[in-house]
């Protein structure tokens, strides 16, 4: 489920959730932090009051003094704003002022008396909230000595309106809390608008390879990365479709040429039989175009064997690897093309260095390898010459094993060439014994072996080839010739 | 008619020669693309067939280098690339293209055809006044009546039939009618010449000599 998420959404939405969580505890913090400050100052004013009134306070014969004895006093018991009451220790209303409104005194006075039923510390404040009305509170217990001597335990509720300094500080508060859901939805959008933009690149991307034809796996992407990531990622994929375009250049042209080795001798075979038997003949020619049959079916016996080497070794997975004695090796290889070098008037010389010389490897590959590299060499030498097979241990610990004909050669160009499939030097060409696989096999086993090939050759001098093994195994002291 | 064959299997060129020689073609076979193209620029053809996968140069480049020298001759490729984009590639510098491994009828057919379109005519008879030569039977007729010629004296005829209006040179019609390096005797066309117009007397076409230039048919 997760996996089928966009990219997209799953950046924006954490991001988002993150932002919003911000600017709500951002949000609480302030409207707390504003709140207190407010409520402080609004409790100053309200305790001020309360100790003016205290202060302004004078008793005469167990009731407040008013009038213009009492100016102060007076002044408070008329203010709107302000209310107050004072209860007798036997919970009995001494006196009320004057200044709200009736039903206001009346709402006031039911809530403090209700309030009054609670346990009350002194000093404590509480809210009070009536149609509209926002009024805050405090109970004060206050002694008063009276003129006859007695002691007076008084309680004074005070209450100031704070309708619009309560409303001010709710309007504050939703006033943030709005701004804070306006900037999270202004800040999403951006967002998501951010991650869209940076993004879009790989959405065009992901476009573009939906568009590629197997058959035909062309990569049109014309857009310029917009970061290192987009780069990197834009340069690898479009290095690899170069690498399979030229894998695919390879599969096609050796398609191609592998048609033309199998079509033409077919075509040839065709040709000559219907030519033959368009007419009576002599039996001579007969037997001429029958010889030709016949070479041109081993021809082809013999290129079906090379191309399911090819196939197996393009496969690229060594089944088996084995300890391989290679001087066994090279005297089986060399005992199986004996007849082939006679009949091209060809003597094969060796020389072993003394010593065990094992590498690891699939046997069946390596004699492939080995078996094709004399192939050439006797195949490339000019009659009546050798073609000499040098097993030596280097002093670098490589072993190496090189075959050495004294035949056509090659020039630089065809050098550079040698390992492509269906490869043949120009100047062999002529050589209907070759298909051009030969090398190409041996390099592709060899290499798959993680041994070296190396060529050294001059036209019309010859060619050697050197393969190099790596090995840890010390070198030998005595040479074996023959 | 006079063919060049470009072919590097042995087998495949040898017998294809053989095949369209048995025909009384006149053959030159040629292994790689660089002979090939040698012998199209020093000899004379009437068609070429060219394999398409050729040592040294490949058919389509011998051909394009032949157009670029001006042999326009008509042009064949033989080859084992039978893909449609192979086909239409080939198609875009030759007359037509063959797919190994192909029946010597249809190989020979299909000569005969691009042949005949590359002189202009949609069927295997040139008439010529009271002359008519069919390519397919490569006979000869005058009046509906057979003309006894030999296969010389018809390629010779053919040769100067299908180039109406154009004068032959020498040099032109000892290719067309010797292969490469069947190299005429130096009167040999003069004593051809000479046997074909006696064989010609009762047609309405003569022989004519261009003094200089060479020979040309023409109607009376």
């Amino acid at each position: 489920m997760w996996n089928r998420v966009s990219l997209t959404l799953k950046i924006t939405g954490p991001l988002i959730i993150m932002e919003i969580m911000g600017l709500v505890f951002g949000g609480l913090t302030l409207v707390s932090k504003i709140e207190k400050a407010r409520l402080k100052e609004i409790d100053t004013l309200l305790i001020g009051q309360a100790d003016l009134i205290e202060e302004s306070l004078k008793v005469t014969h167990g009731l407040p003094e008013k009038g213009a004895k009492n100016e102060l006093f007076g002044e408070l018991d008329r203010d709107p704003k302000v209310f107050f009451q004072i209860v007798d220790g036997t919970g009995t209303i001494i006196y009320t002022s004057k200044g709200p409104k009736a039903t206001i005194q009346t709402q006031i006075s039911q809530l403090i008396m209700e309030r009054a039923q609670k346990p009350l510390a002194p000093e404590e404040l509480f809210v009070m909230s009536f149609g509209g009305e926002l009024w805050r509170s405090i109970k004060e217990n206050i002694e008063y000595p009276d003129r006859t001597g007695s002691l007076l335990k008084w309680q004074v509720y005070t209450a100031v309106d704070q309708t619009a300094s309560m409303s001010e500080l709710y309007f504050i508060r939703k006033l943030i809390f709005g701004g804070a859901i306006l900037l999270a939805i202004v800040t999403s959008l951006a967002t998501a608008a951010i991650v869209l933009l940076t993004t879009s690149n790989l959405r065009l991307f992901a476009q573009s390879l939906a568009h590629i034809n197997p058959d035909n796996p062309v990569w049109n992407f014309n857009v310029a990365a917009q970061s290192a990531e987009e780069g990197l990622l834009f340069t690898s994929f479009g290095k690899m479709m170069g690498e399979m375009e030229t894998a695919r250049q390879n599969q096609k042209l050796f398609i191609a040429n592998a048609s033309h080795e199998l079509k033409t001798p077919v075509a040839g075979m065709m040709a000559a039989l219907e030519v033959l038997l368009s007419r009576e003949r002599a039996v001579a020619d007969y037997q001429a175009i029958c010889r030709d049959l016949l070479k041109t079916v081993k021809d082809m016996r013999r290129l079906t064997g090379v191309l399911l080497d090819t196939s197996l070794i393009e496969g690229g997975k060594i089944q088996q690897c084995l300890p391989i004695d290679l001087k066994t090796l090279i005297e089986t290889v060399m005992d199986r093309w004996k007849p082939n070098a006679k009949a091209h008037n060809i003597s094969l010389r060796w020389q072993f260095e003394k010593g065990q010389f094992t590498v690891m490897g699939s046997l069946e590959l390596v004699d492939v390898a080995i078996s094709n590299l004399l192939d050439n060499a006797i195949k490339y030498s000019y009659q009546g010459n050798e073609v000499e097979l040098h097993l030596r241990r280097q002093t670098d610990g490589f072993i190496k094993l090189s075959i050495k004909d004294y035949g056509v050669g090659m020039n630089a160009a065809e050098q550079e060439k040698l390992g492509d499939i269906f490869f043949r030097a120009d100047v062999s060409r002529s050589n209907k014994d070759s298909f051009g696989l030969g090398f190409a096999n041996a390099k592709k086993i060899l290499h798959s072996h993680g041994a070296r090939l190396l060529v050294n050759s001059t036209p019309k001098s010859g060619t050697e080839i050197s393969i190099l093994w790596e090995t840890r195994v010390p070198p030998p002291t005595a040479d074996k010739t023959s | 008619m006079k063919v060049l064959l470009v072919e590097d299997n042995q087998l495949l060129g040898r017998s294809v020669k053989l095949g369209l020689e048995e025909l009384g073609w006149i053959v030159d076979l040629a292994s790689d693309g660089e002979e090939g193209l040698y012998l199209a620029q020093n000899s004379t053809y009437d068609i070429f067939l060219i394999d398409r996968m050729l040592p040294k140069l490949t058919g389509i480049e011998v051909i394009g280098k032949m157009r670029e020298g001006g042999i326009n001759g008509a042009a064949i490729i033989i080859t084992a690339l039978g893909t449609t984009s192979d086909k239409i590639s080939g198609l875009e510098i030759a007359d037509d293209y063959i797919v190994k491994p192909f029946e010597m009828g249809e190989l020979v057919a299909r000569m005969k055809a691009v042949y005949r379109r590359s002189i202009g005519k949609s069927n295997a008879l040139i008439e010529c006044g009271n002359l008519g030569i069919n390519l397919n039977e490569q006979s000869v007729s005058v009046n509906g009546e057979k003309l006894d010629l030999t296969a010389k004296e018809f390629d010779l005829l053919e040769s100067l039939a299908t180039r109406q209006n154009h004068v032959c040179s020498r040099a032109e019609l000892s290719g067309l009618l010797y292969s490469f390096n069947g190299e005429p005797e130096s009167n040999s066309l003069d004593v051809l010449l000479g046997r074909l117009r006696k064989k010609l007397q009762g047609a309405t076409v003569e022989i004519v000599t261009v003094r200089s230039k060479g020979f040309m048919l023409r109607v009376e």
